[in-house]
Order: C-alpha cells, then sequence, then structure tokens
C-alpha cells in the first residue's frame, strides 16, 4: 500500500558565544528512489545564508551546502518534506549465501564494490566475521539469515542512549553490547562486510506509533539508521536491526553511504561559539502537519 | 717509515665484497664501473689529509644547513641527518633507460587516476579489483567529479628501485600521494658538492637545479590566476612537528613559495586566501605535504584540525592548482603492481618498461592459496599501506608465526599482498676511514612539466645501517647517500647551481607574512625577554644568597621572587612545571619551530645550544651562576641576531614588540618591589642588575647608588634602552610602522591606549610613594594585557577555535 507521509525536521544550535562564519553540508532531501519519492521539500534557516548550493554526492545523495558569514547564536534549521512511500517487494525466494558471496566477489559495479570495503568508521576484522558467521551458512537462503542476523542483533543488544556517543567505535560495540540505532547498524555492516557481503548506511526516519489512545505527540519521532545489503540477483534490501523490522512503508530514506560519516544529516566547520547546545525535534506524519508559526 | 705507508691512498677496492649480492661500484671480474672509477682517481688524487679534513667537515656541513629529521620516538627530538661522505654513481646509460622506464611509469599512473576518479571503468570492466582500490583509505570518495588542472593528478611522484643479484633494477614502492625527499636530495647534493668541490667540477656531474626549476616554472603555468594576478603558489605542511618538516620549510625557501599551515588558509567563494597582515591574498596553487585525508574537515576526517574547509570545492571551482590534490594516495598499494603490465597495455598502449617486484594481491580468486604453500619464501606486506603491520619476512618467520599468518590471511586475504623478496645491491659507505658495503635502495623523483614527465638527475640514496639488514628505513638508523650522475657532454652541466640566488631573491619579497608567523614572531620576542629577565633575576638572586650580607635585600628578592612566580630553589628552574625557566625556554623553542624557514644558520646554532643547555643539571650555587652566565649569552647572540641580521618588515616589529611589552611588564613588578624610598644601596644594586644598568649608573652618579637618580635612570631616561621610557617610545614607533596596515577603528584604539601610557608616566612616578609606585606597575600590566589583547585581536585572528561538527 502506498502511504504520503509528511515531515518535518527540525535541529537548532543553540551557542554560547557568537558564531562568526560558518558553512555546513546538509543532507535533509529525502532520496528519491523505486520505492520512495519526494513530492515537495523545504529547508528553512532563520540566519540568512551568504550562499546555497544544492549538489550530488559520490552516492548520488543531494547536498545542500550553506554558508553564513553574519554572526548568530541560535541556527535553526527547519525541513519540510513531502513523501511517497511503496513497500518495497519482499521476493519469496532468494538465492544461496555462497551463491551470493561468489557473485559479490566478482561484481563490476564500483558503488556496490565499495560496500563491501572497510570505510571510515568500518573496520573488517575476523572477529566481527566470527560474531555472525553462524548465521550464514553457505547453503542457506540469503534472505532467511539475513533475517535471523537481524533478529540476532536486536535479541543481543540493548537499546541504551546513554552508552555510546557518535564517536563509539564499533568493536566497541561488539564489545559492550549496547547503544543506540548508529550502533546497531555499523555493528551489522561491520559483521556482513567482514564476512563479504554488500551492506550500506542508510539514514531517515521512522514513523512511531503512539501507544493505544493516546495522540501522535508533534516532534516525538527521532532520526533514525539502518541497513541496506546487496543480493546480486535481486537487488538492495532494507533491514532495520534496532527494532527486528524488514522496513516496508514505515521508513522514509534521505541518504545512504558507507557509514554515519558519509551521511550525517548535518555537518559542519565553524569558527567560534564555544560551549553549544542541539536540540532536534522531528514529526513524521501521515497527515497534513500544522503550521508551526 | 713514513706515514704515507700507513694512510693508504683512498681505493674502493678495499671494500669487501658481499657474495651473491649486486656490487654497486664493481662487476662480477672485479672491476670498477666506469663512473665509480673516475670517483675513485678523483679522491685518489687527494692526499690522506686532505681526505681526512674533507671528511670530517661533512657534519659541519649539515649543520650549517640545519638538516634535520624528526625521528618518531618519545620526545621527538630532531635528528642531525645522517648523511655518508662517499656520493653513490650512476651509469649515464642506465639512467636514460630509467628515465624513459619512469616516466611511462608516471603517465600511467596519471591515467589510471584519471579514471578511477571519474567514469572508473577500469573497476566496472575488471581490470582492476573495486575491493582492492575502493579498499584503500587513499581512495577519496569525495573526490569523484574532480578534474584536476590541465588533466594532471600526479605532479610529484617519488619511486622506490632496487636491484637484484642480476644487476637489474625492479620498482619496490610507488610514492604518489605527497612524495618526501627530494628537498632531502637536494640538500644532500649541497653539502657532498661542497665537501669535494673540485672533484664535483672536474667529474661534471649533473646539478639538480634544473628539475626543481621546471618543477616550479610548471606550478606557475598552470596556476589559475585572474587577470593582471601574479600567481602565487604556497606549500603546505603540516607543522613543525612532522617528521620531514626540514624539507617543507627548505624546499618552500628554494623554490621561493610561502610556507604555511592549514590555519593560515582561507576558502572564500571557492577561492583559497593566506591570511596575512594585511588582509586576505589569494592563494592559486599549493605543493601539498599534508595527509591527503586531512586536507578538508568539511568534506574529508571532520577530525582534522590542520585542513581547511572548503577546499575540495575549490578543487571543483578550478580555482586550485594542488600538487598532488587529495586522493592520489590510493596508488600507493603494492596490491596494485601485478595489475601494470596489463593496464600499461590497455590505457597507453606499451609495454610496461620496468617491472615491479613480483607482487600478488592475496584478494583474488585463487591467489592466497598459491601465497600461502610459498610462504617462507615470501615478504608479506598489508594491503592498505597506511593502515598496515610491519612487512613480515618468511625466512625470518617460526613454523607457529607461519601458522599464524597462513590463518590471517585465510580470514581476510584482500587485506594481504605477498612479494619476492630481493637481495639488495650493496654500496660502500664510508665510515671511520674505512669503506663497507650496505644494501641500498633509491628513491627517485619526478615531476610533470609541459613537456611531459622529467626525471630529476640524480636520486635520494638510502643505505641501512648493517650489512645484512633487511629494510632500509631513515626511522631505523639509516644512512643517506647523495646520487651522481656524469653528464654525457661538456656543455650539458654549465647550469650551475648558483643561479639559484637569483631566483630566490627575485621572489622573496612576494612571500607573504601570514598572521601566524606574526604571531610566532611576537611570542617568540616576549619569550625570549622572559627568559632573559628570568636569568637575570635568578643571577642576582643568588649572588645576593652566596654573599649573604645584606638581609633587608635578601628579603627583599625573596618577596619579588614570589611575585615573579619563581620557585624557592634553583633546581626547580629546570622541572617542566609552568613558569619554570625550561618551560618558558621551550615555549620559545617551540614558537621558532614553526618558521625555521626564516632563520639563519647561526639563529639556528643559537637555538640549538640553548637546547643543548636545557639536558644539563647544575647543583652547586657556583655551578647553577655559571650555567645561567652561558644560558645568558645564547639568549644575548638570539637578541643581537634579531637586531642586526632580521629584515625590518612587519614580522620584525611584531617580535620586537614582544620584546617591549615583555620588558615593560618585567618593569612594572621588579620597580614598585625593589624602589622604595628606603631602599638601602645593596637593594639598589640587585635593582640595578637586574635591570642591566649597573654600568651606567655608576658611570653617571659615582659612589652608592640613591633612590632619585636609580628612579630617573630606569624610568625617565630614554637613552637607556633598559628603562621604561624607553619600552614606551619604541613600542609606539612600532606601531606607528605598522599602522598603514590597520583598519581605523584600531589604530585609534592603539593610539589612544599609548597616549595613556605616556601621559601617566611623569606625574606619578616622581611623587616616588611605594603605594603609588606599586598602584601605577598595576595599572601600567592591565593597559599591557590590553594592548597585548588588541593586538591579538586585530593581527592573530586565526587563533579563534574552529570546531567541525557531525
Amino acid at each position: 500500500m502506498n502511504r504520503t507521509y509528511y515531515l518535518r525536521h527540525h535541529s537548532g544550535y543553540q551557542y554560547e558565544f557568537p558564531v562568526s562564519r560558518s558553512i555546513q553540508l546538509c543532507r535533509l532531501i529525502p532520496a528519491d528512489l523505486s520505492h520512495q519519492s519526494c513530492l515537495s521539500h523545504q529547508l528553512h534557516l532563520n540566519v540568512a545564508p551568504s550562499q546555497r548550493l544544492l549538489q550530488r554526492d559520490a552516492f548520488g545523495n543531494q547536498v545542500e551546502r550553506i554558508l553564513i558569514e553574519k554572526p548568530y547564536q541560535q541556527l535553526d534549521f527547519v525541513a519540510e518534506s513531502q513523501i511517497l512511500c511503496q513497500p518495497p517487494l519482499w521476493p519469496d525466494q532468494s538465492p544461496s549465501v555462497a551463491a551470493v558471496l561468489r557473485q559479490l566477489r566478482q561484481h563490476s559495479d564500483p558503488q556496490v564494490q565499495a560496500m563491501r570495503c572497510p570505510s571510515p568508521l568500518i573496520p573488517r576484522h575476523p572477529e566481527l566475521a566470527h560474531l555472525a558467521r553462524p548465521h550464514f551458512a553457505g547453503d542457506r537462503p540469503w534472505l532467511d539469515a539475513m533475517r535471523d542476523f537481524n533478529h540476532w542483533l536486536f535479541t543481543h543488544l540493548d537499546f541504551d542512549p546513554s552508552a555510546t556517543t557518535v564517536h563509539t567505535p564499533v568493536q566497541e560495540v561488539a564489545r559492550n553490547r549496547r547503544g543506540v540505532c548508529q550502533d546497531f547498524s555499523h555493528l551489522m555492516l561491520a559483521c556482513l562486510r567482514s564476512l563479504g557481503f554488500a551492506a550500506r548506511y542508510l539514514s531517515g526516519y521512522l514513523l512511531t506509533h503512539p501507544p493505544e489512545g493516546c495522540e501522535r505527540l508533534q516532534g516525538a519521532d527521532a532520526s533514525h539508521a539502518w541497513v541496506e545489503a546487496y543480493c546480486p540477483e535481486l537487488g538492495w534490501f532494507p533491514f532495520d536491526p534496532t527494532n527486528n523490522l524488514m522496513p516496508k512503508n514505515e521508513h522514509v530514506i534521505l541518504a545512504h553511504g558507507r557509514d554515519f560519516s558519509d551521511v550525517s544529516p548535518i555537518r559542519g566547520v565553524l569558527l567560534g561559539g564555544g560551549k553549544h547546545k542541539i536540540d532536534v525535534s522531528v514529526t513524521l506524519s501521515t497527515t497534513p502537519l500544522a503550521s508551526e508559526n | 717509515m713514513s706515514s704515507e705507508l700507513l694512510e693508504p691512498q683512498f681505493s674502493l677496492h678495499n671494500c669487501p665484497i658481499t657474495a651473491g649480492v649486486h656490487a654497486e661500484w664493481q662487476d662480477e671480474f672485479g672491476q670498477l664501473r666506469p663512473s665509480w672509477a673516475k670517483l675513485e682517481q678523483h679522491l685518489a688524487e687527494l692526499s690522506p689529509d686532505e681526505l681526512k679534513q674533507g671528511h670530517a667537515s661533512l657534519n659541519r656541513l649539515l649543520r650549517d644547513q640545519g638538516i634535520t629529521y624528526t625521528r618518531y620516538q618519545p620526545n621527538g627530538q630532531d635528528q642531525l641527518w645522517a648523511l655518508d661522505a662517499l656520493p653513490l654513481m650512476l651509469e649515464h646509460e642506465e639512467w636514460q633507460h630509467l628515465e624513459h622506464a619512469l616516466n611511462q611509469r608516471a603517465r600511467l599512473f596519471n591515467a589510471i587516476l584519471q579514471d578511477l576518479y571519474s567514469e572508473q571503468r577500469l573497476l566496472k570492466d575488471r581490470h582492476l579489483p573495486g575491493e582492492l582500490v575502493l579498499s584503500q583509505p587513499g581512495f577519496l570518495w569525495p573526490c569523484m567529479g574532480i578534474e584536476p588542472i590541465d588533466g594532471v593528478w600526479l605532479h610529484s611522484y617519488a619511486v622506490d628501485l632496487a636491484r637484484s643479484p642480476d644487476g637489474r633494477w625492479w620498482v619496490i614502492a610507488d610514492r604518489t600521494q605527497a612524495p618526501s625527499g627530494a628537498g632531502y636530495a637536494l640538500a644532500n647534493r649541497l653539502a657532498i658538492s661542497r665537501l669535494w668541490s673540485q672533484t664535483f667540477k672536474e667529474m661534471q656531474i649533473q646539478p639538480l637545479a634544473s628539475f626543481f626549476q621546471n618543477f616550479r616554472a610548471n606550478l606557475l603555468r598552470l596556476a589559475p590566476t585572474d587577470d593582471n594576478e601574479s600567481p602565487h603558489i604556497a606549500l603546505l605542511t603540516p607543522g613543525p612537528y612532522n617528521e620531514t618538516y626540514f624539507e617543507h620549510s627548505y624546499l618552500a625557501r628554494y623554490l621561493g613559495f610561502s610556507l604555511v599551515e592549514g590555519q593560515d588558509l582561507q576558502v572564500r567563494d571557492n577561492k583559497l586566501y593566506l591570511k596575512t597582515l594585511t588582509g586576505l591574498k589569494r592563494v592559486h596553487g599549493l605543493i601539498r605535504r599534508l595527509d591527503e585525508d586531512y586536507c578538508d574537515p568539511l568534506e574529508l576526517r571532520s577530525d582534522s584540525a590542520l585542513g581547511i574547509p572548503g577546499l575540495l570545492e575549490c578543487l571543483r571551482a578550478k580555482t586550485l592548482l594542488m600538487a598532488n590534490p587529495p586522493g592520489t594516495g590510493v596508488l600507493e598499494t603494492s596490491g596494485l603492481m601485478g595489475f601494470l603490465p596489463n593496464l600499461c597495455e590497455l590505457l597507453l598502449g606499451e609495454k610496461l618498461l620496468l617491472p615491479s617486484i613480483a607482487s600478488w594481491w592475496c584478494g583474488e580468486e585463487g591467489v592466497a592459496e598459491q601465497v600461502m604453500a610459498e610462504l617462507p619464501q615470501r615478504v608479506i606486506k598489508p594491503a592498505q599501506p597506511a593502515a598496515g603491520f610491519e612487512p613480515y619476512f618468511g625466512p625470518d618467520l617460526s613454523p607457529e608465526q607461519l601458522q599464524q599468518l597462513r590463518a590471517a590471511i585465510q580470514a581476510q586475504p584482500g587485506d594481504y599482498v605477498a612479494q619476492e623478496w630481493v637481495k639488495l645491491s650493496q654500496a660502500p659507505i664510508w665510515q671511520q676511514q674505512s669503506l663497507q658495503p650496505r644494501p641500498l635502495g633509491l628513491r627517485f623523483y619526478l615531476s610533470s612539466t609541459d613537456k611531459g614527465y622529467q626525471l630529476m638527475p640524480g636520486a635520494l640514496g638510502r643505505v641501512a645501517d648493517s650489512t645484512t639488514a633487511r629494510v632500509i628505513s631513515l626511522q631505523r638508523g639509516g644512512i643517506s647517500k647523495d646520487v651522481w650522475l656524469c653528464s654525457p657532454d661538456a656543455t650539458h652541466h654549465k647550469v650551475s647551481l648558483l643561479p639559484r640566488n637569483q631566483l630566490i631573491s627575485q621572489f622573496e619579497r612576494h612571500t607573504a607574512i601570514s598572521s601566524r608567523m606574526a604571531e610566532n614572531l611576537y611570542w617568540q620576542g616576549r619569550y625570549a625577554a622572559r627568559c632573559e629577565d628570568q636569568i637575570r633575576f635568578w643571577r642576582v638572586w643568588l649572588n645576593a644568597q652566596l654573599e649573604a650580607e645584606d638581609t633587608a635585600s635578601l628579603e627583599a628578592l625573596a618577596q619579588l621572587a614570589t611575585r615573579l612566580e619563581q620557585p624557592a630553589h634553583p633546581g626547580e628552574l629546570l622541572t617542566p612545571e609552568m613558569d619554570s625557566l625550561k618551560f618558558n625556554l621551550e615555549l620559545l623553542l617551540s614558537s621558532v619551530q614553526g618558521m625555521r624557514d626564516r632563520l639563519s644558520a647561526d639563529h639556528q646554532n643559537s637555538l640549538n645550544r640553548l637546547k643543548q643547555q636545557l639536558t644539563q643539571q647544575p647543583e652547586t650555587l657556583a655551578d647553577w651562576l655559571e650555567y645561567l652566565d652561558q644560558m645568558l649569552l645564547w639568549l644575548l647572540a638570539l637578541s643581537g641576531l634579531e637586531q642586526e641580521s632580521l629584515t625590518r618588515d612587519a614580522s620584525w616589529h611584531f617580535q620586537a614588540m614582544g620584546r617591549r611589552l615583555e620588558r615593560v611588564s618585567f618593569l612594572s613588578t621588579v620597580l614598585p618591589s625593589l624602589l622604595q624610598s628606603q631602599a638601602g644601596a645593596s637593594q639598589l644594586e640587585c635593582l640595578l642588575s637586574l635591570c642591566d644598568s649597573r654600568l651606567t649608573c655608576h658611570a653617571r652618579y659615582f659612589g652608592v647608588p640613591q633612590p632619585l637618580p636609580v628612579l630617573d635612570l630606569l624610568l625617565l631616561d630614554d637613552t637607556n634602552p633598559r628603562s621604561l621610557a624607553f619600552q614606551l617610545q619604541q613600542l609606539r614607533q612600532h606601531l606607528l610602522k605598522l599602522s598603514p596596515a590597520l583598519p581605523q577603528v584600531y589604530r585609534q584604539g592603539l593610539e589612544q591606549l599609548l597616549d595613556r601610557l605616556q601621559d601617566i608616566r611623569p606625574s606619578h612616578w616622581l611623587t616616588g610613594q611605594p603605594s603609588t609606585l606599586s598602584h601605577f606597575g598595576q595599572e601600567l600590566e592591565r593597559s599591557l594585557y590590553r594592548l597585548s589583547d588588541q593586538l591579538s585581536a586585530q593581527y592573530f585572528n586565526h587563533s579563534i577555535k574552529r570546531v567541525s561538527f557531525t
């Protein structure tokens, strides 16, 4: 079933001292894919930038480059988008693990090969391979094995926002077995790549369901991260180890890359500022959102 | 017996031969090779004494040039560069072959880079395994789509060669990222050609200068200037703590380019600028010696504090020439070598002329099995050179170690490369008056020109520190060699190294003074004066303790020590505590670090002596006094050099202002402490010594010093270079000299501040009450802090902290 989503993502940065100059790369525009299209998108800023430029990165994501040259102590990004999502087609059958590995070794697309390689935040290591190997017997259908491994991660990792930061290395996550969606996803990627599979990092949002009888709260949703893995005959398939989901149509994709460092929704460099506070709120809804002002 | 018989003539036949390896200097019949024979003939003409003296002067020549190499050691001290007195000879025909072959290799590498960062046909058509290439940390995805100026990715390229026992050359390693060593080759040449100047001339050795001139000319030619701009090229260094920083500053000076660090640069409107004292100055080209992934914290490593945000966008906009652009490091993997013969045919339609050492990337189907079978004969290297481990030598490994290595290769075959192990050729080195054979490796340098690639007519020779060593590493005590190539004809070598002086003077005036350099100089001035004052204080205090006659002045000095935040015992001067003498001296030395390209050999020498002094530890009071005297002398030498040898440009004014400000700060503490109305003669003597004004006082006023004349001398007498009045007037002078560069607002602020200082001067001090004195001292200090802050805000604005966030 197709669904239309209304999205509002607000990131507010508050600084102790004036920031005199900043430049940021934003990956906040929902991706146009076979099963997702971005119907409209607008990014509002409370400070007028001196330059805005829309670019595309090496993985095909849209990037907005924003330069601000007047001093500010508060910077608000408000991204409003409308997205049409179709559920991906999950096949009943898939090739064996051994066949997938063999085909991947020979695969000619650099965009696929890149997702088999180590990347800035994803090392390959025999011990990481060891974690995942029991699920990937050579004669198993690849999708079954992936589903199992997704479930295994969900059950063996604790969701614990206090356990990690955005900089926690994946080996530490493998040891301590706790973290947030970024950590779940990085560990999944590291294990899969250490075995020779191709898998990539997705950033975006997940529709959350308010408890029975409660109304959806504005801003209560959050940015999310999950994983796509590649089967040479069938294409890319999403897996969400944080929620033990095989995403259908409740995930909205912003960007994909080798790991978080490729797809960070807002990344930048600034002068001055001192200490800062970040405030993020996301609302993803199936009905149009009331205007904020 | 005569001494001639005891010291025989120089003969290369005295160098022992190692069986089973290629000897560079002679053939298998014991005949010297042609150019070695010539070298021997020339050196044999020198008398044993001349040889001995020449040899002995090598270290002095190296020290004069200040050639150092920072080894990675816990204390990171600079090491004197190790250079052998005997050059390595190359036969001309052989070099011609290499020139041809290496030129081809450079063209091939450039073509591979062009493809990898655009179409990626080589990967899509499986001519190169994607896994090998894309696993390289040196493959930078953000660089995809960049089209470098003139299609050149690889401007400078270095290649390590070695010779097998049959005398053939093999490529051992390729350096494509930011090749180092060409500057050391040049410095070697300067030292060795001076050491054997007669021989060098008579043998008509090819000079290196034209190589650097062509490199330089090509950068100037390609620099994307706007109308009416003259091209401005800079060398980007990670800074003085890098192991090859000497070379960065040496090359920048030699080529006449600015030496810059990332924090000196800024991108505006997709153009690169240098932050100078007079504002932003456009930079059109960068010789990059900063690691590629550190270049742009916005798009590459976000934790890099050394890079320049927005740099990649300049490359996309083609407003910046980079030699080399980031992304070229991907070709440094030895896993690539096995694919080169095919790629050469495919991309250039030529046969690969020079073989690489046999290499197998284990990630390819079936290769790992083969490698594991032959493991005891192989050298195993990481497929990602930067992220890797030290090579394993199969013959050295125990059965257990071999088993472990096999298991590791089996688990992650793509991370390993196996290579054939070649016994390196040997060259003679001349140490302690005898010749010894050592394993040899040569690093050759190529650079792009308007006529294709050129090969430097020389190389950086490197020999291991023992006859049996398998790895040659300057990090591990290897020794370098100058490499000589005889000119084929007599006319060719007429270009001597001398014209380079013209080259430098012509361009040096254009090199801009960066804000960072000004700040460094300012602090250099402050720390130099601070150390000097600190030593003077301790000399006076220790002398007073030795003589111990006047308890009143001892007490006053002890109080002053507290105010100056000095420890109770001189032993603590050499601890690393904050404000210790060692602490201040090290800050002085580190503020000089980043500007070695501006220092003369004498300057460098004085600094080295200070550094050496720091390693000593005097014991008795008398020892301490002698030690402090010695230290003060070197500091005074520095001060003299600043006065007599430095150009009076803006940076000099900053250095001088640093000194003046520091001196005012010292005076504002010392005067109120010691210059009280009831101060006795010995206390006033102490004060005069602290201010280096004893002689003047005695000459002028005779007899025992009195408070009022001392006050006049140290405060108001602007002919006394130690008086407060003198410092303030000088400060005003420096600011006036700088002020054309100052925006009006700041100029007013600074002028007002100075006027106030001048106003306060006479009236307050002549009342002579101790409380007034100390009150004034505090006020003065506050004003100076403000002045120092204003200078920082106006000129050193780069020091605002830059923050990356993700």
